[in-house]
């Protein structure tokens, strides 16, 4: 073996450590655990040993570790603006009385919204929002990046998504002259939803 | 104001409905075939799906625990390096770009935490309470193995502790989890070169302290 050879497939090499009885004597020796250099057939049991004890290593603490991670995960939030909803279609609020819906509800009931059409899953979810007149922030429109499987009927697709998109945003933050935008921006072999 | 009905919308000809299992806010079931690729679940974790980054957390969470775990000597310390880099990723998910793997992303994050860990710590007197913990868990070791084993355990234990940081991290990742030298260059912001230097001193140290044991 020269250096060179063995450099690129360390880590393949050593992390198996299946026994073949017949290796040692069959082929020419590569070194276990570390660069490419020249280890004895001691060095490399040694080593070899060393990584399956590490790998094979009994249950850490996984388990509580992730009850605290799905705690801390709870507790935190992504930064969102208040978008305020139009309200003239609602009985009860009068011109003075103002909704306001965060960012983060709409981004999660768009995400939702297109995920419910196979075939098809978001990339990316960019609300468009500009100040109002009243000096709060009004959503004025959506921009999708959007990846697909291969052999998705785009004409049909993106006319259903359309239709899905501006019925959530007039759900949520009430009717309105939505500027929707769907872009494909990639095709996998099959449906890329998780 | 109603909820959103969009759901709802008649799908055209041509497309088709996803399976009821979509709806929304499914319990996690990691078994299930609703939950797909490393790329998949970081796209929808990236647009705030909770349930994809649990399955992420769930799938690499034993991986860096036990990485982090050889990072820094307390396993106090290791669950909080984990925590904390789990919520680093959930809260940076969008900027995952897909050119490393997820894994070596998630990796190079807990590294990058561990780091963090170290340069906090402080000298500080000795807390029996946690001498009596690591006590604990040398007799639990034992329990669960031969003596000759433990024995081994605990000398390779202590063969790692002595390796510097950079290689003993380039040597776990590449030989014990499975990364590529390139990956592991990537996850520890070295260059190839530096990971393979890096790692044929760890390999070397390594079996100069392990050498009673061949």
């Amino acid at each position: 073996m020269t250096i060179g050879e063995d450099a690129g497939r360390i880590g393949e090499d050593t992390v198996s450590t299946g026994e073949d009885p017949g290796r040692d004597s069959q082929e020419p020796h590569r070194s276990v655990g570390g660069d490419a250099q020249e280890g004895t057939p001691g060095d490399d049991a040694v080593l070899r040993r060393a990584v399956g004890v590490l790998h094979d290593e009994p249950d850490l603490g996984w388990e509580e570790a992730s009850k605290r991670v799905r705690r801390m995960l709870r507790r935190t939030t992504r930064r969102a603006r208040r978008l305020t909803a139009t309200t003239t279609d609602l009985a009860g609020f009068g011109p003075a009385d103002r909704l306001e819906v965060s960012e983060r509800v709409v981004l999660d009931a768009l995400r939702r919204a297109v995920s419910t059409t196979a075939g098809v899953a978001p990339v990316a979810i960019v609300l468009h929002v500009e100040p109002h007149a009243d000096g709060h922030d009004r959503c004025t429109g959506v921009r999708l990046e959007l990846v697909v499987g291969y052999g998705t009927a785009l004409t049909a697709l993106t006319g259903h998504l359309r239709r899905v998109v501006v019925q959530t945003l007039d759900d949520l933050l009430g009717p309105s002259e939505w500027v929707v935008g769907l872009d494909v921006v990639d095709v996998e072999a099959d449906d890329p939803a998780p | 104001m109603p909820a959103p009905s969009s759901a709802s919308t008649p799908v055209p000809d041509g497309l088709s409905p996803r399976a009821a299992t979509q709806g929304p806010e499914p319990a996690p079931s990691r078994g299930s075939p609703r939950w797909g690729t490393d790329v998949a679940l970081a796209r929808a974790a990236g647009l705030g799906d909770r349930d994809a980054f649990d399955v992420i957390a769930q799938r690499h969470g034993p991986a860096l625990l036990r990485f982090a775990r050889r990072m820094v000597r307390d396993p106090d310390e290791a669950q909080d390096v984990v925590q904390e880099a789990l919520v680093a990723a959930w809260l940076s998910m969008a900027r995952w770009d897909g050119r490393s793997a997820l894994s070596t992303w998630l990796f190079g994050i807990t590294a990058n935490k561990a780091r963090d860990v170290r340069r906090r710590r402080r000298p500080a007197p000795v807390d029996p309470e946690v001498l009596m913990r690591h006590e604990v868990d040398v007799v639990e070791d034992r329990a669960g193995s031969t003596p000759e084993e433990a024995l081994f355990r605990s000398a390779l234990a202590e063969a790692l502790t002595d390796l510097p940081q950079r290689q003993r991290a380039a040597w776990l990742l590449t030989q014990v989890e499975g990364l590529t030298q390139a990956e592991a260059a990537v996850a520890l912001r070295m260059t190839p070169d530096a990971v393979r230097g890096q790692l044929g001193r760890a390999r070397q140290s390594l079996i100069t302290k392990l050498e009673d044991w061949r």
